[in-house]
């Protein structure tokens, strides 16, 4: 076997190019995703946003619920440096102070930052008490007001004279978390019903496509109302919490399964497959083995692309009042608060939530397009 | 862009010989950005494409020979370009046109593109849109290029969808290009390519694809319509079988690079590149029977951000003489009219070792 | 599974009569009644243990089809395959299940055309090729990639090339991790289902090269199923020409050459481009008119009759049995009158009949 030789480059490879040709397909997307500056961007801003929500306790100045009635939508302290105080000191971060005023006109009772007093901001205030990650007790806040019983609204304050920064924080925790619990539902069903849609095609194909067909012609807003209209008015916020996620899965699967199915369909005819087949594989291990790992990177795709339309479903629920309610905190719930005209006009930085809103959906949004066009480092 | 008017610009040899080339490519580079880096898909080429005759450029893969005829309209990937070199285009008014002067996406370019040079690919499915009738995609074509009424095109898309041997064009002219068979597809972008009578058709390994009967016969189509318009033809093949069939002239091309150039009789009677005699030795010959050993080439082609250093073929070179094909390239040696050879050995054919055939 | 008559010890498999045909898809645009896809009808043919025997023809012949019944991936709808198993006795692989046909999996091997496809991306070679080990449990775990290194070795690759991906490999180098695949259990007969069309023409002639020396070496038996018939003559001893779905010549390889005895041969002989332009100036082609027929609308009579020169009443209305002339087979009507023009061999320098 003269003429066989091993291929041209001699031994003395660059590393960089064995470690290329060992590469598994996870290094390889990771490396093609990475070129995608505007989603590797975005991977970093969900982390901090899912970090936010974790830590949510020790990053918000103050507790969802904790309120002062003198300071009803107060409007938002603008955070500034280098301040000197009545006392004299000078202090590293501060806020202006508010003062009353009366509006003749409207007779009305109004806010009005007063430029002259400054309050001192530290970080790690000390304030109200809490356990971080529910087993550790601490009281120390990342930023809060030096003296505690002056005001830090650094985003306003809400009706109640509640910090909206604060439960902006803490409405993270749902509203992400919803995103995530739904899709994992969604995932489930999706890969079960799509991958038996796929894999076997024939009538079973055709009954579980009609459904989805079926499934996804049904108006969603009616749907939720209906089903949410369903949940019985006095139950434990966190089990509302559950039903609102499974409600909201039930029509997300139907996404995933149409991912599944044509990557199964795809794949069924594909020669190393078949190959597999004649190998003596099991059906079982054909599928486990050959098949499911040549789309776990596109249902990854899917699913981070999933998880924004949780969270405006959620949102746009709680925001009807029909999805979660007081006293649970979530975006959606912290916006039907800017829902009178009135409340939009007099108070604006009610909308903050929103602002997250569309900032988690956005970064999510990139962070899927980057996955699923890293996905196939082989095309 | 004005065109270049032509005599001040003819080099030499364009003016001995007689009649002139319909397209004089002048150290033509092309690079291609690829995630790994910048490639020379094709490093520096020269050649003519002459009048009513058929050019075949042969390669495998990486050779460069598909970028080279993609040049040929500027019809290249988004990340490449063309890096030097010039390509002059003789227009039916005499002048010379270089394209690798006009702006990719130019008027002037596209008025080229179609009407002076068309281009035929492998797949002929992809070149034709699924959901448009054959008619819907040959009609638009022809009145943008030359001008006719809606009526006047159709006729002469029948009239083209005959010479191209399709049966019962008129009817056709209403079908899909998925109720067409995989030969008769091929043909239809042959009578779409040949519709506004162009000088110069690009045939980018268009049998490749196709059953060796059918092969046959779209070949015979080809040399038929190059009889009988004095068309030019550049083909773009592997396969040496087709290109004893088709070529008049031959360019083998190795890494970006003509490696040799000659008439078709010059390359298969007397090749002078080690990698040409390679190449043919290693094509089993039917009638040889299984009595012969293929000689293989030894070796792959090498990637092309690992190019050798010295003469591009030399590790897989059965003459390679060290210390001169290791050190240095030979660039390109004339040995004729029009016959060239990148090899220092071309003028010493017995150096190049034992019989081509058998 | 019935025991069959066994097989003469010299015939490794013997297919008779194989049938498939496959229903009609519906769509939207058939606007003729649906007729099945008769992909393979009435094949016969047999394999000599340690031969390489040829299967050629064009799209839409069947030899792909061919080859999925011998794997056991479609069922034929009639017909026999009959195997001779190790021990010598027989056995009917059309009766089998599909579980009783895993049992065979090990002693028939494929290696499939398209190098690109034929590799699991997501697997290092030594898991693509140690997966039939593995499966069904010939070597040790633990010893599975010593023995993948041992066979990419006999293939001429590099035996740490085992820890790679597909990615990192050329198609030709991608071809032979195919092969070592297939010969990983030892098979007696492997199928190459158009093993070297996707490849680069120097990339061929090595791994030609590579396959006769590795038959030699295993005592293996080789169905080579091609379209390109220089290769076919390259590698084959015997050759079975097809067309849409039927068998329309066997014979030797020389024979079949030297002088093709059905029409469709010579014709596939005369179109075959030959890298010899002064030869190829005095050759005058056989133009076959129209296009290789639909195997879903049959010509009736001898389906090669509507581009067949010497086509006469019979050939329209009958179709030609495949039968026995002088130790070849042929299914033509006129075999025995016709002066078929074949190859001419290099070496006489004239051409022969």
């Amino acid at each position: 076997m003269s003429d066989i030789t091993a291929p041209n480059a001699p031994e003395t490879v660059v590393p960089a190019a064995r470690r290329f040709a060992e590469a598994g397909q996870w290094t390889l997307i990771f490396r093609r995703f990475r070129r995608h500056k505007l989603a590797y961007a975005s991977l970093f801003v969900v982390l901090g946003i899912y970090l936010v929500a974790l830590l949510a306790e020790f990053i918000a100045p103050f507790s969802p619920d904790s309120y002062n009635a003198r300071f009803t939508y107060g409007p938002p302290q603008t955070l500034k440096f280098f301040g000197t105080d009545a006392a004299g000191e000078t202090h590293l971060m501060y806020v202006n102070g508010y003062r009353m005023s009366f509006d003749p006109v409207a007779l009305k009772r109004t806010f009005v930052v007063d430029e002259k007093s400054v309050h001192p901001v530290v970080f790690f205030a000390r304030g109200e008490p809490y356990k971080l990650l529910g087993l550790i007790p601490w009281d120390r806040h990342l930023i809060g007001p030096g003296d505690p019983s002056q005001p830090m609204y650094l985003w306003g304050a809400d009706r109640l004279g509640r910090d909206v920064l604060s439960r902006t924080i803490h409405g993270a925790r749902i509203s992400m978390s919803i995103g995530l619990v739904g899709v994992a539902v969604s995932l489930f069903l999706g890969l079960l019903l799509g991958g038996i849609s796929g894999y076997y095609g024939g009538w079973i194909d055709e009954v579980v496509q009609r459904c989805i067909d079926f499934l996804k012609s049904i108006p969603t807003i009616p749907l939720w109302m209906g089903l949410a209209a369903a949940v019985p008015a006095n139950l434990d916020p966190l089990l509302v919490y559950l039903w609102i996620t499974i409600i909201l899965s039930l029509i997300g699967w139907t996404d995933l399964a149409r991912v599944v199915r044509g990557r199964f369909l795809s794949l069924r005819t594909e020669d190393f497959v078949l190959a597999a087949r004649l190998d003596g594989c099991s059906r079982q291990r054909v599928i486990w083995r050959h098949m499911v790992p040549s789309f776990t990177s596109h249902i990854v795709a899917s699913v981070t692309l999933a998880i924004p339309s949780m969270i405006l479903a959620e949102t746009a629920l709680s925001f009807l009042g029909i999805g979660l309610k007081e006293p649970v905190v979530s975006w959606g719930v912290l916006l039907k608060d800017a829902q009178s005209i009135l409340a939009l006009t007099t108070a604006p930085w009610l909308l903050a939530p929103g602002v997250a809103v569309v900032v988690a959906v956005l970064t999510l949004n990139f962070l899927g397009d980057g996955i699923r066009d890293a996905a196939d480092p082989y095309a | 862009m004005r065109p270049i008017p032509m005599p001040e610009l003819m080099p030499e040899r364009l003016v001995a010989a007689a009649p002139a080339p319909l397209v004089a490519v002048s150290d033509l580079k092309v690079q291609i950005g690829t995630d790994d880096g910048l490639v020379r898909a094709v490093d520096g080429v020269t050649f003519d494409v002459p009048r009513g005759r058929t050019l075949c450029i042969v390669g495998e893969s990486g050779s460069g020979k598909s970028v080279t005829g993609r040049a040929l309209m500027n019809l290249l990937p988004p990340s490449g370009r063309i890096a030097a070199g010039s390509i002059l285009y003789a227009d039916r008014d005499g002048q010379a046109v270089d394209v690798t002067r006009l702006d990719p996406r130019g008027r002037q370019i596209r008025s080229l593109r179609g009407k002076e040079i068309s281009l035929i690919s492998q797949e002929p499915m992809a070149a034709l849109s699924p959901v448009h009738t054959i008619g819907q995609q040959l009609v638009p074509v022809i009145r943008r290029h030359l001008g006719l009424s809606k009526k006047a095109a159709q006729a002469r898309a029948v009239e083209m969808l005959g010479r191209v041997g399709i049966p019962r064009p008129a009817e056709r002219l209403n079908n899909y290009p998925f109720e067409f068979s995989g030969g008769m597809r091929q043909r239809v972008c042959i009578a779409l390519a040949l519709s506004c009578r162009p000088r110069l058709l690009i045939a980018d390994e268009p049998t490749t694809a196709l059953d060796v009967t059918t092969q046959a016969n779209i070949i015979d189509l080809l040399q038929e319509l190059q009889r009988e318009d004095g068309l030019s033809i550049l083909f773009i093949t592997h396969d040496l079988g087709v290109v004893a069939e088709i070529a008049d002239d031959v360019a083998v091309m190795y890494l970006g690079r003509i490696v040799e150039r000659g008439t078709v009789d010059e390359i298969f009677a007397d090749p002078r590149h080690p990698y040409t005699r390679a190449l043919l030795k290693s094509v089993p010959r039917l009638g040889s029977g299984r009595g012969s050993r293929l000689a293989a080439i030894r070796g792959m082609v090498p990637s092309p951000f690992e190019r050798p250093v010295g003469c591009d073929f030399h590790p897989r070179c059965e003459a390679a003489i060290k210390g001169v094909c290791d050190i240095s390239d030979p660039g390109t040696i004339t040995i004729g009219p029009r016959r060239d050879v990148r090899c220092v050995l071309a003028r010493e054919p017995a150096a190049l070792g034992g019989a081509v055939h058998g | 599974m019935a025991e069959t008559p066994a097989l003469p010890p010299e015939i490794l498999l013997d297919v008779r009569g194989l049938t498939k045909l496959f229903p009609p898809r519906r769509s939207l645009f058939q606007r003729k009644t649906a007729n099945p896809v008769r992909a393979v009808e009435d094949v016969s043919f047999a394999i000599r243990q340690g031969e390489t025997l040829g299967l050629v023809g064009e799209s839409g012949c069947g030899k792909s089809t061919v080859t999925r019944l011998l794997l056991g991936i479609h069922q034929p709808t009639a017909g026999t395959m009959r195997y001779r198993r190790k021990d010598g006795g027989s056995v009917d692989l059309d009766t089998l299940s599909e579980d009783e046909r895993l049992a065979y999996c090990t002693d028939l091997r494929i290696v499939f055309q398209d190098p690109q496809s034929s590799l699991n991306p997501r697997l290092q070679v030594r898991d693509i090729v140690g997966e039939v080990l593995k499966v069904n449990r010939l070597v040790p775990p633990g010893e599975i990639e010593a023995k993948v290194r041992d066979l990419l070795a006999k293939v001429g690759l590099r035996p740490e090339y085992a820890r790679r991906y597909p990615h990192a490999f050329s198609g030709g180098e991608r071809q032979r991790v195919g092969i070592a695949r297939a010969l990983a259990t030892h098979p007696r007969l492997v199928v190459l289902d158009e093993a070297v069309s996707a490849l680069d023409v120097s990339v061929r002639a090595q791994t030609l090269n590579l396959l006769r020396d590795l038959q030699e070496e295993f005592g293996l038996t080789y169905l080579f199923v091609s379209h390109d018939l220089s290769v076919i003559e390259y590698i084959c001893d015997r050759v079975v020409v097809m067309y849409v779905g039927q068998v329309v010549e066997i014979a030797t390889s020389e024979a079949l050459f030297a002088r093709p005895l059905h029409p469709y041969t010579e014709a596939l002989l005369s179109a075959l481009p030959i890298p010899d332009p002064a030869q190829r100036r005095q050759n005058r082609r056989i133009r076959l008119p129209g296009e290789v027929a639909d195997p879903a609308n049959r010509p009736p009579g001898c389906a090669f009759h509507p581009r067949c020169r010497f086509a006469s009443e019979a050939c329209r209305t009958t179709p030609p049995p495949l039968r026995d002339l002088g130790g070849r087979s042929v299914a033509c009507h006129h075999a025995e009158a016709l002066e078929l023009k074949g190859v001419e061999t290099i070496q006489t320098g004239h051409a022969n009949a």
